[in-house]
């Protein structure tokens, strides 16, 4: 009869795996269209959006999602269509500031207007080049020039001569020196020594040493006189000069401003541009004679001050940029300045300014990886920085936090218009909203990609056409109907949900890659059901060494697990080990002993700290359980502890519950359970079953073991209703159970495990609240009123020799 | 060096305050036509030495106007050091032209050494055309011999 009732708790084959039979209404060997690309992700799709089209302060989106969701392709997409409707952006230019070249200019064109200002700036400077060396060249500059020189030397001479002529009449002679002037007597044309001065009358001699003092004012007047009249003769040299430039320059620069009379700050610069040239004109005049290579103004070097930095060319383009940095680094978004070696001194200027990601991206989009954003060093902050200030000042990370102290460019910061897309997975979100209070000023829309998407008739026709559309893109052979089924099949498996199909995309493209290869193995030109099938089976053979080596433990009996049998307080619990890309399911011996005590439950792993937080959760509930359920008149006076035997590793999560609930129940009624099942699932303070993680995994898991011991048709799992909705099984195992070599049960009270796992009947509480003799629960209540009274008579006879 | 020497000789008359660059450049245009053996000769000028050795005698500098005494001593010091600098200066522009030039000092009153250095009546002398000016200019117009003077302003 309880065999009978075990029965009713299998589970169909037909539930244990939901095939994909809706028949495919399309040509799937077609080239498909693109609608269905985000399939299941009309909710990011509606934020993306909405995070595009509001152009408010802030509204920069994070698209949440695993990675392999095809996130950058869904973003890309999306963007896409806006970038279209929006044009192309400003190009910007970084010109010579000179009044502060420290503080190079910027300046913006309309598309494409950028470069051809650079080319006319390029043909302003080849033709300044040739015509204001040219023009010093001219007859008239040098006649004008030799005009100026005449004229300073006849003033100097004059001023001389004057000082000469009247030396000369009071007998003194100016002379020079290597290092200035000397007035001495002179007489019949010679200079008077000391001797011949001596023998002079004394007269004479007064009036000598008289006119020397009376002149020595006017020769002090005189060298002074000099450099005024040398300065006076720069001044005019310079303001030739500025003539002949002037001359040069002028109808070049006002066609110029002519063409760029629409950009005010351009119209500027060129009145910038002329003034300096002309300021500076004789700099530009071929200079003469050797001097030292590393001084020298050349030419080439003053004309390109003139030059045009352009940072930002959207030139040939007709739609707003989208910029993917997948590098981004600081200098990678943000820019830099560069500098180059010369004499061993790094030297600079706004030529070497260069923009990043943030400036190509200016009037765009820009989508980064936010995990490569948080590991680059200073980018998050000035990213964010950028985005509060609406502006990109190019600056190297070590100005910016004040490290460096030498002087270098400021470049004028570019105002920016860009939406930013990060693109992370959803814990960084999490811990972004939480500990960075910026960050949700800056990043307001969130698009939450879905993992999955319900399995109905017409999703699975659209996920259809999604497969064959990326067999399409990647350029794997056509997909027969039975394939498309058997990798839709394969997807709710990735969904761990029968009901539901996985939409993360590069696992697919893994998929569909790998079934291509053994089409093509097998030279076919097209993979069918097979090769999918083999493409599963391989990778699982390709990663399941670790399981492989786990069941011949079993098999050798290193680790103890039975699969016949039955035994009090033993029961198999199943396992699932996570490797990343690969998980499986292996059976673990869970064993529990009880004893009169004060109402403890040790949950052995927790003791040796080797249990996670819910698995002690776990434990706990089912104390309460316990407690709860049985004797609730008499104090609970059990010790039992709990323990996975062989485990060396940390236990996690509470789907063992039920196993560690019933292995206390047959140790307290003294009631075997069957090794041949093995349960799975958590169970609450009422003793109900409650759905849990891993469940294919884990049945499969369990198969394995049997199977390799030799399936007898006594072998199954216990598993909660609620997972049944969950079953998307091998096939092998599905084929077994069908075959009744193997069986999955589906319970909803732990009383229906205890029923299937010791063959007896759990029993339910009769109208006078006593469970019926012979059942399960009944041996237990006994068992924990015997513990009660044995504990009561303790403690009175511990009483009484405390009162003797 | 020796007044019976007959070989073309081109002798670059430099003083205290000629600048060396352009008397240089034309003797090399002189040395370009015919090869000849170079001599430097620095004529010193004796005129400020006899004003050194007056006692009241005050320099101006040239740079500012300031003045101070002008004795022997600092008459004999910046004469050294100008026939200093204008060797340092011939030794680098023979360097390059890769000549190797005769430096010659003498007193302007000592007209038998000029007589001597500048030779016959076939040498070339290459002269600031200030020293016209000076005293011996009238003794070196005697000697025949080919006299260029190049436009040279004192150094001033």
């Amino acid at each position: 009869m309880v065999a009978d009732t075990a029965q009713a708790f299998s589970v169909q084959p037909a539930d244990l795996r939901k095939t994909c039979s809706v028949p495919l209404d399309f040509e799937h060997d077609e080239p498909p269209g693109t609608a269905e690309a985000c399939l299941g992700q009309q909710r990011a799709i509606d934020a993306i959006q909405f995070g595009i089209e509001m152009q408010r302060d802030g509204y920069n989106i994070f698209v949440l999602g695993p990675m392999g969701s095809d996130r950058h392709v869904l973003v890309r997409n999306l963007v896409a269509e806006h970038a279209k409707a929006k044009g192309p952006p400003w190009d910007w230019c970084y010109v010579n500031n000179f009044t502060n070249p420290e503080r190079p200019r910027s300046l913006r064109f309309p598309s494409g207007q950028g470069s051809q200002f650079r080319e006319d700036m390029g043909s302003l400077i080849e033709e300044m080049g040739l015509a204001i060396p040219a023009a010093f060249e001219g007859d008239d500059y040098r006649t004008q020039l030799r005009a100026i020189e005449e004229d300073t030397q006849r003033k100097v001479e004059e001023q001389w001569q004057t000082l000469n002529e009247r030396a000369a009449s009071e007998g003194i002679g100016v002379l020079q020196t290597p290092t200035g002037y000397v007035l001495a007597p002179v007489i019949d044309d010679k200079v008077v020594g000391d001797k011949e001065f001596a023998k002079l009358p004394k007269a004479r001699r007064k009036e000598i040493k008289a006119a020397i003092e009376g002149l020595s004012e006017e020769l002090q007047a005189r060298i002074e006189m000099m450099p005024r009249l040398r300065k006076e003769h720069r001044e005019r040299v310079k303001a030739l000069d500025q003539e002949v430039t002037a001359h040069a320059v002028s109808v070049q620069i006002a066609d110029l401003e002519n063409k760029y009379q629409a950009l005010p700050r351009v119209s500027a610069y060129l009145d910038d541009v002329q003034e300096n040239l002309i300021e500076n004109a004789q700099d530009f005049q071929q200079s003469e004679g050797p001097s030292l290579p590393f001084l020298s103004g050349d030419s080439s070097r003053l004309f390109s001050q003139y030059e045009v930095n352009l940072v930002v060319d959207t030139a040939g383009s007709d739609t707003a940029p989208i910029v993917y940095e997948p590098n981004p680094s600081y200098p990678n978004i943000i820019g830099r300045v560069e500098h180059r070696a010369e004499m061993g001194a790094l030297v600079t200027d706004f030529r070497m300014v260069r923009s990043g990601a943030l400036l190509q991206a200016n009037g765009g989009y820009l989508i980064l990886d936010m995990r490569r954003v948080l590991s680059r060093p200073f980018i998050w902050e000035a990213l964010k920085q950028a985005l509060f200030a609406k502006q990109v000042r190019i600056e190297s990370p070590g100005e910016s936090y004040g490290f460096v102290s030498t002087t270098t460019l400021k470049p004028e910061p570019i105002p920016l218009d860009a939406k930013i897309v990060l693109i992370g997975e959803r814990w960084l979100y999490y811990l972004l909203c939480r500990y960075d209070i910026e960050f949700s000023s800056l990043f307001k829309v969130a698009a939450d990609l879905d993992d999955d998407l319900e399995r109905s008739s017409e999703n699975v026709q659209q996920y259809a056409q999604l497969i064959t559309r990326q067999a399409h893109d990647n350029d794997i052979l056509p997909l027969s109907a039975s394939a498309i089924q058997r990798v839709i099949e394969e997807r709710a498996r990735r969904a761990e949900d029968s009901e539901r199909l996985s939409t993360h995309m590069s696992s697919l493209d893994e998929l569909l890659a790998q079934a291509d290869y053994w089409a093509r193995q097998r030279e076919s030109d097209q993979v069918d059901l097979d090769d999918v099938r083999k493409a599963i089976g391989e990778r699982r053979k390709r990663l399941g060494r670790i399981q492989s080596k786990i069941v011949d433990a079993i098999k050798r009996d290193t680790l103890l697990i039975d699969t016949s049998g039955d035994c009090v307080g033993q029961v198999n619990g199943i396992s699932v080990l996570d490797l990343g890309e690969f998980r499986f399911g292996h059976p673990v011996r869970i064993t529990a002993t009880t004893r009169i005590g004060t109402g403890d439950v040790v949950d052995i792993e927790r003791e040796v700290e080797l249990g996670g937080a819910i698995h002690s959760k776990g434990m706990m509930i089912l104390s309460a359980a316990l407690s709860s359920r049985y004797a609730p008149d008499v104090p609970l006076s059990l010790r039992g502890s709990v323990v996975f035997e062989q485990s060396y590793g940390g236990v996690e999560g509470d789907s063992a519950s039920v196993a560690e609930l019933c292995a206390l129940l047959s140790s307290l009624a003294r009631v075997p359970i069957r090794q041949n099942i093995a349960v799975t699932g958590s169970v609450n303070q009422l003793g109900r079953v409650q759905a849990v993680g891993g469940v294919n995994e884990k049945i499969e898991g369990f198969f394995d073991v049997c199977r390799e011991r030799g399936l007898d048709g006594s072998h199954g799992v216990v598993i909660p209703q609620d997972n049944v909705k969950h079953l998307m099984l091998r096939e092998d195992v599905v084929d077994a159970v069908r075959q009744g070599k193997f069986s999955v049960f589906a319970v909803k009270h732990v009383d229906e495990a205890v029923t299937i796992l010791t063959g007896m009947e759990a029993g339910a509480r009769d109208d006078n609240g006593k469970f019926p003799q012979g059942s399960v629960n009944f041996g237990v209540e006994e068992q924990l009123i015997s513990y009660a009274k044995l504990r009561k008579g303790f403690a009175e006879q511990g009483a009484k020799s405390d009162g003797d | 060096m020796t007044a019976t020497n007959t070989k073309l000789r081109v002798v670059i008359a430099l003083t205290e305050t000629s600048p060396v660059s352009p008397l240089w450049h034309a003797a090399m245009q002189v040395l370009e036509e015919s090869p000849a053996e170079l001599v430097a000769l620095f004529v010193e000028d004796d005129r400020w030495r006899l004003a050194a050795s007056l006692p009241f005698t005050r320099e101006f500098s040239r740079i500012g106007g300031t003045e101070a005494d002008f004795t022997r001593q600092r008459a004999e010091q910046i004469g050294k050091e100008a026939v200093a600098r204008v060797h340092q200066v011939i030794r680098r522009l023979a360097a390059d032209a890769e000549l190797t030039p005769n430096f010659e000092v003498s007193r302007e009153s000592d007209r038998v050494r000029i007589k001597e250095i500048v030779g016959n009546s076939q040498n070339v002398l290459v002269a600031p055309s200030f020293i016209s000016n000076w005293p011996i200019y009238a003794m070196l117009s005697k000697l025949e011999c080919r006299i260029l003077l190049v436009e040279a302003c004192e150094e001033s």
